[in-house]
């Protein structure tokens, strides 16, 4: 078969990405990489999607009414509270006039509603359980060959899964890192002081933050050294231990689900090779700590379908190098920068070194300070500037 | 143009040739960055001038366009590819075997002749004919824009496009861009030869054409980058209908 985009994946990148490729008008097969049985992926781990891509998205699917629901983030509060003795230094951050900065969507819950879209939309062909055994790079298309033998030709083929090691078929480099750590994901229910307030502590294990994606439920997310005890205490002793560290955030909370992440970072050098395309967390896995690891992915989604459909306009190819190119080129600053900054900031923030903790507080301090520097951290991650240039 | 009885030896060499005009950041990077831009503002006019509001599919089709001094056949590809009927002329052989040579690599049916406009069979008449960046090398323009016009069909359109015979098109588009910032070859350009805005104005008018639209295309070298605009001291284009 031929198709004018092959993605590989079914995450939320890969099934956003074939909904706006196919409303466009473009036809599309999606490979999935998820057992058919497995595909609604069980997980309780949440999302910051800042305004400007819940903006890009209620843009996209106007029938969207899924989130609206969900209390707007207005302020991000942060607490470094690692330094014995001294008073917590802390730093919040709002934009204005009590401007919504964004929402905490389940991940769960935007994959459904991405479902629906995909089935209601003919020319998606979805191939399940499977993935490409072979990639063939030709002039001006690519043959795929899948594992139960199918062959597909396609002008560009896009990368959403970090499956099956298909980098090794793709000749694109990465530089991967274990960070050595882990995310305990608890989904909690209880009572919830400031619903539209994200909280996070920086405390002496690890960055915990406190994501409310309704009145009375929330995402904790902490992220620990690897070797942290914390990990392997009971759900009571630890909910006990989080209770004690937000006693001003949250009271009388119940664990409805308790899931540990490994946390590794991955950053691709190229997200372009000859027609492969990457898009999502294969591009850039980063560190949870600034909430912004699906923002960058639509930020690159977004730019790839505006380039693509351009481009078609003024009658150039798909796959035309210069335009693939010029992608690339428009995304690799913001990719960089939180890819490296994010990976930063978690080992500022959780090093034991007293000089390096002592310029974070004041740092944080002085970000708190300064109004124009805190506002351009906000207009950077809400996205604003990047989707009104585009 | 007829490539079948070339030789083979030949054909390689204008294969090569047309690699090296079709490869976005090689000798042409200029004309290739530039390039999206003029073609935004030519399909742009096209589709409001004969009010085409398709999308998708082929917008272009049913229209005949035909492109003089078409090069490598930049503008004449992505044309094509939308549907139009092209016809490219250059008074260069090697850049005909070379065009036609990429459009069949590419399974584009464009037709590329060796010739002029003064000499093209003036009995087929074209809706749409691109005069870009040409006009600044003939000897006797305003000969030269009435031969032209004489190809267009009634109520078609040419677009002329050049650099303005300005101080700052001096400095810029004559000295920084050949001598160095090496965008273009030294000695590409005569400034002499350089016609203002006034001047396409007035050529359009004596060949009874109407002025549609203009625009500047400037280049911003902090982003490496190409926009319209309404600055019109350096590279500009004017599209003209004819009564």
């Amino acid at each position: 078969m031929k198709y004018e985009f092959t993605i590989f994946g079914f995450g939320i990148s890969a099934k956003i990405t074939s909904c706006l490729l196919a409303r466009n008008g473009f036809s599309v097969c999606l490979i999935s990489d998820k057992d058919q049985k497995q595909e609604i992926s069980n997980t309780n781990l949440v999302t910051f999607l800042s305004r400007g891509s819940l903006n890009y998205l209620s843009s996209m699917f106007p029938k969207t009414k899924q989130f609206e629901e969900h209390p707007e983030i207005d302020s991000i509060h942060c607490e470094l509270n690692s330094l014995r003795g001294n008073k917590p230094q802390s730093i919040k951050f709002n934009d204005g006039e009590k401007q919504n900065l964004g929402k905490i969507v389940k991940n769960t819950d935007l994959e459904k509603y991405l479902d629906q879209e995909i089935g209601q939309l003919r020319n998606i062909n979805i191939i399940h359980g499977s993935y490409p055994s072979m990639v063939e790079n030709k002039k001006d298309e690519i043959k795929l060959k899948l594992n139960n033998g199918e062959e597909i030709d396609t002008d560009l083929f896009i990368v959403s899964s970090t499956k099956n090691n298909l980098a090794d078929l793709i000749s694109i480099d990465f530089i991967k890192k274990d960070l050595k750590k882990s995310a305990i994901s608890i989904d909690i229910n209880g009572d919830i002081k400031n619903a539209n307030c994200a909280f996070q502590k920086f405390t002496s294990d690890g960055p915990l933050a406190l994501l409310p994606y309704s009145k009375n439920e929330a995402s904790i997310v902490w992220s620990l050294k690897r070797d942290s005890k914390l990990l392997h205490k009971d759900n009571e002793e630890l909910l006990q231990i989080i209770t004690k560290h937000l006693s001003e955030q949250v009271s009388s909370i119940k664990m409805t689900s308790n899931e540990k992440h490994k946390l590794q970072f991955v950053y691709a050098k190229n997200l372009v090779y000859k027609n492969t395309v990457l898009l999502g967390n294969i591009a850039h896995n980063i560190h949870p700590i600034a909430g912004q690891g699906l923002n960058l992915s639509i930020k690159d989604i977004a730019l790839f379908v505006n380039q693509i459909k351009k481009y078609k306009s003024l009658g150039y190819k798909l796959n035309d190098q210069m335009v693939l190119e010029e992608f690339e080129m428009k995304r690799k600053i913001d990719n960089t920068a939180y890819s490296f900054g994010t990976f930063l900031l978690d080992d500022i923030f959780s090093s034991n070194n007293n000089f390096v903790n002592y310029t974070a507080r004041t740092g944080l301090g002085l970000v708190e300070k300064i109004k124009n520097l805190k506002q351009l951290f906000i207009r950077s991650a809400t996205g604003e500037d990047f989707y009104k240039a585009l | 143009m007829d490539i079948s009885s070339i030789d083979k030896t030949e054909i390689d060499k204008f294969k090569n040739l047309a690699k090296e005009w079709w490869k976005h950041d090689g000798k042409f990077k200029t004309l290739h960055k530039f390039n999206p831009i003029r073609l935004e503002y030519i399909i742009n006019t096209i589709k409001d001038h004969y009010a085409i509001d398709k999308k998708n599919g082929l917008p272009l089709k049913g229209l005949s366009v035909l492109d003089i001094g078409c090069g490598g056949g930049l503008m004449c590809e992505p044309l094509a590819r939308l549907g139009a009927e092209v016809t490219g002329i250059d008074a260069l052989e090697k850049n005909c075997i070379t065009a036609k040579i990429h459009a069949e690599e590419n399974n584009l049916d464009i037709n590329y002749i060796n010739t002029t406009a003064e000499n093209l069979n003036k009995n087929k008449k074209y809706d749409i004919i691109l005069n870009l960046e040409v006009i600044e090398h003939v000897n006797n323009p305003k000969n030269f824009i009435k031969e032209c016009s004489g190809l267009v069909s009634g109520n078609g359109i040419m677009f002329i496009a050049t650099i303005n015979k300005s101080i700052f098109s001096l400095i810029f588009a004559k000295f920084m861009a050949e001598y160095v910032l090496g965008f273009l070859p030294k000695g590409t350009h005569d400034w002499n030869k350089f016609l203002t805005p006034e001047d396409i104005y007035s050529f359009f008018i004596q060949n009874n054409f109407d002025v549609i639209s203009d625009t500047g295309v400037n280049y911003n070298p902090l982003r490496d980058e190409w926009f319209m605009s309404k600055r019109m001291d350096a590279n500009f284009i004017v599209s003209g209908k004819k009564n």
